[in-house]
């Protein structure tokens, strides 16, 4: 049945892969051209759909890893769950060529944009990084000025997302400070942390309350609610903190 | 809207057709148990626990956790359905009856509404929980009922779509006027026949 | 495991049922009075719908369901429907919506006009 769009009603559309690129073991970018695209904003996300040949459909929701400035090719960072129904299809199946059926860009909480300034405190669990990604590319893109910190928290060295793009945002912009925890395993010699974030990690990492950051967390459900109850605890401001959570998975 | 498009490579998780026919219309075969929560998982010491029957009763009955547990006890084999299509064939479950839990009461009461810790409830006629169609069941699979799952004990009414088996049940109010529980209320269907396809108002 | 998330996560329901961005439309929770947007609740989605809670005292505020495949919903109270042949009972940008369960408390949704900004 033909229905009816009225404007500013997200309607699926259908976007085509045009790069597949490994960023860990565990995941991938996709890279889409997306026609109708109407732009995003950094944080952002898609709700993605499949479809399969006997109607059945899977749908699941990711955010766009791309900045804005990029549109309207949009990037997508998945994470492969080993019991996922949507996953494995993304970043195993699915080839340059194809079409991917999603609708977006979704979202007007958890977004930055360089516009609302800073200073910008950034804490990542897993593949939580993947919406901050996007406003650090577009942070960069905007000329790259607002004080902004990153805490991000990875199982080891190997599973870091987008590791060797933080080192280069690093020195290749000012005031971007990123501070790694590898939860898991460590590689010889690692002197950065070594556990899971807690409020001594976050009292030493994050700007003090006083400097009233902006604050984006995400990551797993849990990891997200101890990141922000810690900061509340430390003193920060909880209007001032936006999280999105994954999921007990890590899946968005 | 994408009008015939399908995803290349993707492949449905529904079985193949079932042959024996005990498949409910619109159904699929699962093989795991998977958990939908509408709120967070309650967690009810058994110390703390007990079951009710309330409402329109000559006297109200509670049982603690002992007291549920010298009950006697069946055993019970079923398929269960649920409203997003999975269905799961053959599930093992150990509990008391409803007909030994409303042989307590005396009531003239037409419907229950079963109601859960977590503000959870659901109505049923009570004709439909009466005769070996319904059971508080604590045991699932041989090992105590997950609270994930519904632990330390949930209502079973296994010829109705699955959200009729409230989760973290605690106790039954009996009704002489039908009232619609927790999904009933949001637009699911008031009865809930697998075999009918009743999943939502209107059905 | 919890299928909790935010509301973020629901944004994508919310929005096909209601023509402007949700995530920023204020609620306030009768049963213990915090004010949050829809982004900070906590949602949670499954195949039966989108429950959105207080985040403060769990509180079910609303319900979006969506049959799969289909992308059509309605909120609890049937003061917007958008299932299949039905139209929405938007006649006006402005809508305010009480959304009520009578068991677990109430919420009053006010939604002002935030007309989606050119580029999504």
């Amino acid at each position: 049945m033909e229905r009816r769009t009225l404007p500013g009603r997200l309607t699926w559309q259908l976007g085509e892969v045009v790069t597949t690129q490994p960023e860990t073991a565990r995941t991938k970018s996709i890279t889409l051209i997306v026609p109708n695209w109407m732009g995003h904003q950094a944080g952002q996300h898609v709700d993605v759909r499949l479809t399969a040949a006997d109607g059945y459909q899977a749908e699941r929701s990711y955010s766009i890893a791309s900045p804005p400035e990029e549109a309207p090719r949009v990037t997508l960072t998945v994470e492969r769950l080993d019991d996922g129904e949507v996953s494995p299809y993304l970043t195993e199946e699915l080839r340059v060529g194809d079409k991917l059926e999603l609708r977006g860009p979704i979202g007007g909480y958890f977004v930055w944009e360089a516009q609302m300034g800073g200073p910008l405190l950034l804490v990542a669990g897993g593949s939580g990084i993947v919406p901050l990604i996007a406003m650090l590319r577009h942070r960069a893109a905007a000329g790259g000025s607002v004080a902004t910190r990153l805490l991000d928290s990875s199982r080891s060295y190997a599973d870091i997302i987008y590791r060797d793009e933080l080192d280069r945002l690093v020195k290749n912009t000012t005031m971007l400070e990123v501070v790694h925890t590898l939860t898991r395993a460590q590689p010889p010699g690692w002197t950065g942390y070594h556990r899971r974030i807690d409020p001594e990690m976050l009292r030493e990492v994050a700007w003090s309350s006083d400097q009233r950051p902006l604050t984006f967390i995400c990551g797993p459900t849990p990891f997200v609610e101890t990141a922000a109850a810690s900061l509340v605890t430390l003193g920060h401001d909880p209007a001032r903190i936006k999280t999105e959570r994954f999921g007990p998975t890590g899946e968005a | 809207m994408s009008e015939g498009f399908f995803s290349r490579g993707f492949r449905s998780r529904r079985k193949p057709s079932d042959e024996s026919g005990r498949l409910p219309p619109g159904q699929y075969l699962e093989r795991g148990f998977p958990v939908l929560s509408a709120g967070p998982t309650p967690h009810t010491p058994l110390a703390n626990w007990d079951f009710s029957i309330v409402g329109e009763v000559d006297q109200p009955k509670r049982w603690s956790w002992d007291e549920f547990h010298a009950l006697p006890r069946e055993t019970v084999t079923k398929d269960i359905h649920c409203v997003t299509k999975w269905s799961k064939f053959d599930t093992h479950w150990e509990g008391v009856s409803l007909d030994t839990l409303l042989a307590q009461v005396e009531s003239s009461a037409s419907y229950v509404i079963a109601f859960s810790d977590g503000g959870y409830s659901t109505n049923l006629p009570l004709d439909e929980v009466l005769g070996g169609q319904a059971w508080v069941v604590d045991t699932y699979e041989g090992q105590p009922l997950s609270p994930q799952h519904g632990g330390p004990a949930r209502l079973l009414v296994p010829h109705l779509y699955f959200w009729k088996s409230a989760k973290w049940v605690r106790g039954l109010r009996l009704v002489a006027e039908d009232e619609p529980g927790f999904w009933e209320s949001l637009g699911y269907n008031n009865h809930g026949d697998p075999w009918k396809e009743e999943r939502y108002q209107g059905d | 495991m919890e299928n909790k998330l935010d509301g973020n996560a629901a944004a994508g329901t919310l929005q096909e049922i209601f023509p402007f961005e949700m995530t920023l439309a204020q609620v306030t929770c009768t049963g213990c009075g915090t004010t949050n947007v829809i982004g900070a609740t906590a949602a949670y989605m499954h195949g039966m719908g989108t429950i959105v809670r207080c985040p403060v005292c769990d509180i079910p505020c609303s319900s979006a369901w969506c049959m799969p495949g289909d992308a059509t919903g309605w909120i609890c109270g049937a003061c917007v429907s958008s299932r299949s042949a039905w139209r929405p009972r938007l006649s006006s940008w402005f809508l305010c919506l009480v959304v009520k369960s009578a068991k677990v408390g109430s919420y009053t949704l006010s939604v002002r006009q935030e007309p989606l900004k050119e580029g999504g």
